[in-house]
């Protein structure tokens, strides 16, 4: 068994900003990540972010990821990786597996900062090889450096379905379309621009009815709907695709916030079931906080911002900042994320 | 302030309340059922679903069972969901001379009940059960036991009584029982006065705080069972599996020195389910830890130490899950079922401990019989209230 | 048929013109200038960052989308690889008597090389002319985002915004 004073579970963008803010303050830190590498999502992101030019706006997400993996290691922060947090049980103690055997660490508090999981649907051959979320093909293209397939559907035209079809062309994969169901694209229209400027149709008011083929995807079908949501029989098409993408939608990985008996709040407009968080990212559960997706899903701008916050608050309540200071970054923090999820 | 009035009132929601209700509205009985969460949101929501006639000790708590199994079939057929009822073995693994040697005693009393139950010597066992450790005595077998969706179950029997006209309140916690002279006159909830002849309390481990509202003692308590979900697999096991302490651990748990043993409270009441889905449940601990129902690391470690030890290719399975629920736990295992004498009008079926789903139909229809007055199916005298008090009429 | 950049992605020329960061015809006739597609109030602002002359402004509340004084601007293109929508475009009208040049942001692979001619497509990626590749511009400050400016018929100018997707053996 190990001592912390801060474990921070997830080293995405929440949890690695989480780490500094709480580490510069000299708490013991350490972060726990079940993936290869710490940066969560953030590797994968090679586009340039939105966001305010104080911030890192302009950047890519990856290189993000790499300003904020240095700052860890510059202030030594522990981060195990390949360990998955199996549970997290009374009295702060994290149970860790890690691929030498199951560790217990002992926290004072605890930061969830565990993300979201891509949300999937189901079609007749939706189970088919071939059929994958869309983070998933973008994590083939941009971290393992393999093309998901030749010829791609996407469903879901919000900004992860449009970002994933530009960066599909960029790494040589040829996307047919983009499927919307509402009337209207969801995400913005800077991002459909680019890709409609490359040729790519988005057939909103668009259903994927149908992926064909023996033992892998080799046809999608497609329908348009009608305002009460039926399918236009006659508005059929069928595309040659050995891929369709899911982009529709994720929702927060909460599992350990449920573990921990917080509360919870349902918030579609934020994914799903949301656990309850006071102004300094703190739970119902004293000493459990929560910052990124698992507290709302949103960009990555806003789980930076959040977890700097969570590991602020945290650090603070075990003295190593004063109130005034936190006070001070809360209300500078709270009004960059107003700006954010305008 | 709404006023109503019905037959029957039935507190609690889980697979007893809704057992009962299913039970009354079939006799034409108006029902109101009041639940102050949802249905299934307690130890119903939160047990495996063994249908389990080997774990009982012979007698009337075996007997009991048995007429409450027989109800399945045809209760099943009567309800619109698919519960996931099946009829498979169940296995009690004999891990020590001394099991053997008590299992021997135990076995010739449940064949005399009326159990077709075979011991089987460390080979046999192993045809059965090819997983299985080869550091094994042996083990009890029977053919006499099933296996169900407890959730499933109790939203069948839910949705039933609801249909056949059953009044079904959720989220309304009762806050007063109205009575009077010895007699039952209804219930207040924050909204509603509901008044009624009868009051039946099946509320589970919340058995006591109802009863405190009328001012009597009612000795259940919440007793913890944490377990283990695991990925689905191919099939592992073919039958329902418990090991042989399972007994002592359920009977002897009251022992103030048993308590205090981690072993016996956490890790020695094994027992190994797979549902139709293939995700093995392996469960369970029994701890006293009042309504606290987080699960906890030593608990779940245990419980994986003493699996692994009997099954080793489950070092390589997944666990996906842990969960716990309150089993409401008298001092003799058995459950409270009957009128409450002092109290006219109040039943009780509460204190099922882990037997709650194998237990709700008869449950549900000895309180029915009792209610309108018909024969009763089964001799309940052993499960009264009074057996636990002294000849001054308090609680031993 | 649907129109408009919510229903096929694609912005109009009509929804572009009532922007803020859309400038006159005759401020590009007068030569280079920016041109803002920037249609939603996204918060984001590192155009106005970018720009030397401060030409560019969004202002305290990050969601304005950009305002552009095209008095001030001097088509420099640096808001061009500043702008992660890749919603900048320099158009210059004052070119030559029949061509325009503009000035585009490109992401793919294989870049086009200088002299040649190619494609040029408009905002639904539809080719509508032919158009010879100028400059390439891949610079650090760019951060990865290589700059091409084309030379097109002065008729095109206000519709090219890009060229057609190419295959890696060529053209």
């Amino acid at each position: 068994m190990s001592e912390t004073e801060i474990a921070i579970i997830g080293a995405g963008p929440a949890g690695l900003s989480a780490g500094i803010a709480a580490a510069e303050s000299g708490a013991k830190v350490c972060l726990i990540d079940r993936n290869l590498e710490a940066g969560g999502q953030l590797f994968k992101q090679i586009h340039k972010f939105f966001g305010s030019s104080k911030h890192f706006a302009g950047e890519r997400g990856f290189l993000i990821g790499r300003k904020l993996l240095e700052s860890c290691n510059k202030l030594a922060v522990e981060i195990h990786l390949q360990s998955y947090v199996g549970g997290i049980f009374p009295e702060g103690k994290i149970m860790m597996v890690t691929p030498h055997g199951t560790e217990i660490i002992q926290a004072q508090k605890i930061i969830l900062a565990t993300g979201a999981i891509e949300k999937s649907l189901a079609f007749p051959g939706s189970t088919l090889p071939g059929v994958m979320g869309a983070g998933a093909a973008q994590t083939l293209c941009n971290i393992q450096g393999v093309q998901p397939g030749k010829e791609v559907l996407m469903v879901g035209s919000g900004n992860v379905g449009l970002i994933v079809t530009y960066q599909l062309l960029q790494a040589g994969v040829n996307v047919v379309g983009i499927v919307e169901l509402a009337s209207e694209i969801k995400g913005y229209g800077v991002h459909s621009a680019k890709i409609r400027r490359l040729g790519i149709p988005i057939y909103t008011q668009h259903t994927i009815l149908e992926a064909k083929g023996n033992k892998k995807v080799e046809k999608a079908v497609i329908g348009k709907i009608d305002q009460n949501q039926k399918i236009i029989l006659n508005s059929l098409k069928e595309f040659y695709v050995d891929t369709i993408c899911l982009a529709i939608g994720l929702n927060p990985l909460a599992e350990l916030a449920w573990m921990c008996g917080c509360h919870f709040d349902y918030k579609p407009a934020l994914g799903s079931h949301i656990p309850w968080h006071n102004p300094y990212m703190e739970t119902n559960i004293k000493n459990i906080y929560v910052a990124g997706d698992v507290a709302g899903i949103g960009e990555a701008t806003i789980a930076m911002e959040e977890g700097k916050l969570a590991g602020l608050a945290a650090a603070t309540s075990l003295g190593y900042y004063n109130h005034a200071f936190l006070e001070k970054q809360r209300s500078n923090i709270e009004n960059d994320l107003k700006n954010l999820r305008r | 302030m709404k006023r109503q009035y019905v037959d029957v009132i039935i507190i609690g929601g889980g697979v007893i309340g809704t057992s009962i209700a299913y039970y009354l509205v079939k006799e034409g009985v108006k029902v109101t059922l009041i639940e102050k969460e949802d249905i299934a949101s307690g130890t119903s929501g939160a047990c495996d679903g063994n249908l389990m006639l080997l774990s009982k000790s012979p007698g009337h708590h075996f007997q009991l069972a048995r007429e409450s199994l027989k109800l399945f079939p045809s209760l099943i057929k009567d309800l619109d969901v698919n519960v996931g009822y099946r009829k498979n073995g169940c296995l009690m693994l004999l891990e020590t001379k001394e099991q053997w040697d008590l299992s021997q005693k135990n076995i010739k009393q449940q064949q005399e009940a009326g159990l077709n139950v075979k011991l089987m010597d460390d080979k046999q066992t192993r045809n059965t059960e090819p997983f299985l450790t080869s550091d094994i005595y042996g083990s009890c077998h029977t053919q006499e036991n099933g296996h169900i969706n407890p959730i499933m179950l109790t939203l069948g029997l839910y949705q039933k009584s609801r249909q056949q006209g059953a009044d079904i309140l959720l989220h309304e916690p009762v806050k007063e029982i109205l009575y009077k002279k010895g007699q039952v006159l209804g219930v207040r909830t924050a909204c509603q006065e509901i008044y009624a002849k009868y009051i039946v309390n099946a509320t589970g481990v919340y058995a006591n705080e109802i009863g405190k509202m009328t001012e009597i003692d009612i000795p259940v308590l919440p007793k913890r069972g944490q377990v283990l979900v695991t990925e689905s697999i191919p099939p592992f096991i073919n039958n329902s599996i418990i090991c042989g302490c399972y007994l002592k651990a359920k009977h002897h748990l009251c022992d103030k020195k048993d308590i205090n043993d981690p072993i016996v409270s956490l890790g020695r009441g094994l027992s190994l389910e797979q549902t139709i889905e293939g995700n093995l449940l392996i469960g369970s601990t029994r701890e006293y830890v009042n309504f606290d129902t987080r699960t906890t690391y030593e608990g779940m470690t245990a419980i994986a130490q003493h699996a692994c030890q009997l099954f080793p290719k489950l070092k390589e399975v997944k666990m996906i899950r842990s969960f716990s629920g309150l089993r409401p736990a008298t001092i003799d295992g058995l459950p409270i079922i009957g009128h409450i004498k002092t109290l006219k009008g109040m039943l009780l079926a509460v204190g099922h401990e882990g037997d709650g789903i194998i237990l709700a139909p008869i449950t549900g229809k000895l309180i029915a019989e009792l209610i309108c007055g018909k024969k009763l199916s089964f001799n309940i005298q052993p499960f009264s209230l009074e057996r636990f008090k002294d000849a001054s009429g308090k609680l031993k | 048929m649907d129109k408009g950049y919510l229903k096929t992605g694609a912005p109009t020329l009509e929804e572009l013109q009532m922007l803020p960061g859309y400038p006159t015809r005759n401020r590009m006739e007068k030569g280079p200038v920016a041109v803002i597609e920037c249609m939603q109030n996204i918060p984001c602002n590192p155009c106005e960052a970018s720009c030397p002359t401060r030409a560019i402004v969004i202002g305290e509340d990050l969601s304005r989308r950009p305002i552009l004084n095209e008095k001030k601007c001097i088509g420099c293109g640096k808001c061009i690889a500043a702008c992660p929508g890749l919603a900048i475009f320099i158009v210059n009208l004052n070119y030559s008597e029949t061509e325009a040049l503009i000035q585009f942001p490109y992401e793919l692979l294989p870049l086009p090389l200088e002299n040649q001619v190619v494609d040029a497509v408009n905002r639904e990626g539809v080719i509508i002319t032919k158009g010879k590749v100028k400059r390439v511009d891949i610079k650090p400050s760019y951060h990865h985002t290589p700059i091409i400016s084309l030379l097109i018929p002065k008729e095109y100018a206000e519709e090219v915004r890009g060229i057609a997707r190419r295959k890696e053996n060529g053209s």
